[in-house]
């Protein structure tokens, strides 16, 4: 297994990141409140959560690509010491692909079915200058499918010649195609047969490894995360419930929804024990509880749950709940510098 | 290989139709009741014999097809009417050298009367197509860009506004108010009796006269374009492969440039296909306000004269250019979607 680099220099630093929905005629809605997280170089951080928890709004906002009614409300997301939310509109498109590249969910529309996916890999290329001779851009193009596993002579062919997992294959090439320090793989092995969603996740965790690339891996197969990932954020409705190591999460969960979500998820090694899932849905944004957002299907919900959301409590060493059960007797708040990225020595 | 196959399969399509249409065509125009003997006869001082030379003239004394009995193979040739001698076969033949047939109104060969009224017809409906795609498509885009805008709101009431227009009730307003205040031309192609000292002044003259109906046609057609266009884009924009563009550090004009309008082009050449056709026939209105003489303002008068070869003729260019236009349009899909082809 891989050890995770502790001390390897942090690359995205997410601070107090909040975005609102605005809804004509109606209060704006929260969907994304106070949300915290570190990505080091080579780390593959896990983004985890029912759908509809605001994995996707977390990951568009941080591209910068929310829809019309999408704002930011307050936070930073200091890539490489530079808050993004800070650049121009052009600065932000210099930053998109090159920086942080993207591959989505579903690659089926994700490719454009009108051009050939050569030619979509080559406009990343030549967007971000990153090569301008004809031939160079080909040769790349080559070259990056070729790293996922994709015949050059394919190059020509359009996106509904491909199969599903070729689609994908080449969404992650066209990811690579501007070296980006950070990879952000929104649900990438979700309308995949399980054979490809493995094929996928191999090629990815090569990727990886050979390139040393970063990941934001969002998801909500706890396999996945298990085989991927080196932290993991655990979201419910637009909050961060848990933010740990990937041991410390399966192992020692703090959170009653990380308990419950794991819970749901089959074990190997015990495979009489029953499966449970989780009465209930995940809150409509404009519907939202009072006090913590879990409550109303907690099973350990107390009278103070109903009327106080909890804030995010340092359990131990780079271990965040927000639960008033792990409520410490010395509340470390995420100002402290015990705060995951604040101290190097973490 | 595919791609020749495509074209061989699409141009066999419009070649079948054609022919099923000059078939309906011809039925159509032997079925209705009347030929201009029978319009004659009326007259008291017309003979039996000026009659029959008239029939003969058009050749309406030949029977329209032998008979049905020779349809049936055991029985074939059993009526007695050799199948080279009926209209039928006289009209196949005809059209394969490219005669339509005679006027009864003018006593002028079909043929040569279209030919002068569609040119006629595509100078003013050519025109204000071009210029009807060439605003309607950049308002669309314009107003699908700045979606939900003052832009947007306004482009969209003076589309949806043009759009249900009556296209004559506007030609009489344009009609009224550019005679009046600019002391353009009412009507025709040319000032009658117009005396030119250039081939450029005779130009300028028919310019001015076109400017009016060219107005009207665009504006009719510019709203519809511009609410297809501005829709289809909108439905673009909206997909993953747009937000996959924009992750991709795309600037707006390149996104709309190299990923919406291609993908948006689809419906537009459907219409444009579609108007292109149909407006051989439907600039009726125009032509009849402007009395601009073309296809429309002739076809208008062939029914009140029951002129029927020239009707038939008429029908029989429309459908062509329809089936024409549509075959375009299967060309273009092919072109702007890769995926037409394969499905």
């Amino acid at each position: 297994m891989r050890t995770i680099k502790r001390d390897a220099p942090i690359l995205l630093e997410v601070n107090n990141l909040s975005t609102d929905f605005l809804v004509a005629g109606q209060e704006p809605a929260h969907a994304l409140v106070d949300i915290n997280f570190r990505l080091r170089e080579g780390e593959v951080l896990g983004i985890v959560g029912e759908s509809g928890c605001g994995k996707t709004t977390l990951m568009l906002s941080l591209m910068r690509l929310l829809p019309a009614n999408g704002r930011i409300t307050s936070g930073q997301i200091n890539f490489m010491n530079n808050d993004l939310l800070d650049l121009s509109e052009r600065e932000m498109g210099d930053v998109r692909w090159k920086n942080i590249a993207m591959i989505f969910q579903g690659a089926m529309n994700a490719l454009n079915p009108v051009h050939t996916v050569g030619r979509q890999i080559a406009e990343a290329i030549i967007q971000h200058n990153y090569i301008t001779d004809k031939k160079a851009v080909t040769d790349r193009v080559v070259e990056l499918l070729e790293l996922v596993g994709i015949g050059a002579e394919r190059k020509d062919q359009y996106p509904h010649q491909y199969s599903g997992g070729m689609r994908q294959r080449a969404m992650i090439a066209m990811a690579l195609a501007c070296n980006p320090q950070v990879v952000i793989a929104d649900e990438p092995t979700t309308a995949l047969d399980v054979m490809i969603q493995a094929q996928i996740l191999e090629l990815l965790g090569t990727l990886r490894d050979k390139l040393g690339l970063s990941i934001l891996f969002v998801t909500h197969d706890l396999g996945v995360v298990a085989e991927m990932c080196d932290t993991v954020l655990v979201m419910y409705g637009g909050v961060t419930a848990e933010y740990a190591n990937v041991d410390t999460i399966f192992n020692a969960p703090q959170h009653p929804y990380t308990q419950e979500l794991l819970r749901a998820f089959p074990d190997l090694t015990k495979p009489m024990e029953k499966l449970i899932s989780i009465p209930g849905y995940p809150p409509r944004l404009n519907a939202l509880p009072a006090g913590c957002r879990f409550a109303p299907r907690c099973p350990h919900a107390f009278g103070r749950c109903h009327v106080e959301a909890p804030p995010l409590h340092g359990v131990q060493d780079r271990h965040f709940a927000s639960c008033h059960l792990v409520e410490p007797e010395s509340n470390i708040s995420p100002e402290t510098p015990e705060f995951p990225g604040k101290s190097n020595e973490l | 290989m595919r791609q020749s196959r495509y074209l061989l399969k699409k141009i066999g399509w419009a070649l079948l139709t054609v022919l099923i249409v000059i078939l309906l065509n011809f039925f159509l125009f032997r079925i209705l009741p009347g030929d201009p003997a029978r319009a004659g006869i009326r007259d008291p001082r017309l003979t039996q014999d000026a009659v029959a030379a008239i029939r003969e003239r058009f050749g309406l004394d030949k029977p329209v097809i032998n008979c049905f009995e020779s349809l049936n193979p055991v029985k074939f040739g059993s009526c007695g009417v050799n199948p080279l001698d009926t209209q039928l076969f006289i009209y196949v033949g005809n059209l394969l050298q490219g005669e339509l047939g005679i006027s009864y109104h003018t006593n002028r060969p079909v043929l040569d009367m279209l030919k002068e009224q569609l040119w006629n017809t595509v100078l003013l409906i050519g025109a204000a197509q071009i210029l009807a795609i060439f605003f309607g498509m950049g308002l669309g885009i314009l107003a699908a860009w700045r979606a939900r805008t003052t832009i947007d709101y306004t482009a969209l009431l003076a589309s949806l506004t043009f759009w249900s227009l009556p296209t004559f009730w506007l030609g009489i307003i344009l009609l009224f108010w550019g005679s009046n205040q600019f002391g353009l031309p009412t009507g025709g192609k040319a000032t009658p009796g117009g005396n030119f000292a250039t081939v450029w002044q005779e130009w300028a003259d028919v310019g001015r006269h076109l400017l009016l109906p060219t107005l009207t046609y665009t504006i009719v057609f510019l709203g519809e374009y511009m609410l297809i266009m501005r829709s289809t884009l909108l439905d673009v924009l909206s997909e993953d492969y747009i937000l996959t563009a924009k992750a991709k550090g795309l600037r707006t004009v390149q996104i709309l440039k190299d990923h919406a309008l291609q993908n948006a082009m689809l419906p537009m050449v459907t219409i444009i296909a579609l108007n292109l056709g149909f407006t051989v026939a439907g600039a009726i209105q125009i032509e009849t306000v402007f009395s601009w003489p073309g296809l429309g303002g002739a076809i208008f008068e062939a029914v009140g004269r029951k002129d029927y070869p020239m009707l038939q003729g008429a029908f029989l260019l429309i459908a062509v250019s329809v089936i024409f236009a549509n075959l375009i349009a299967d060309l273009l899909y092919s072109y702007l979607d890769p995926r037409v082809q394969a499905g």
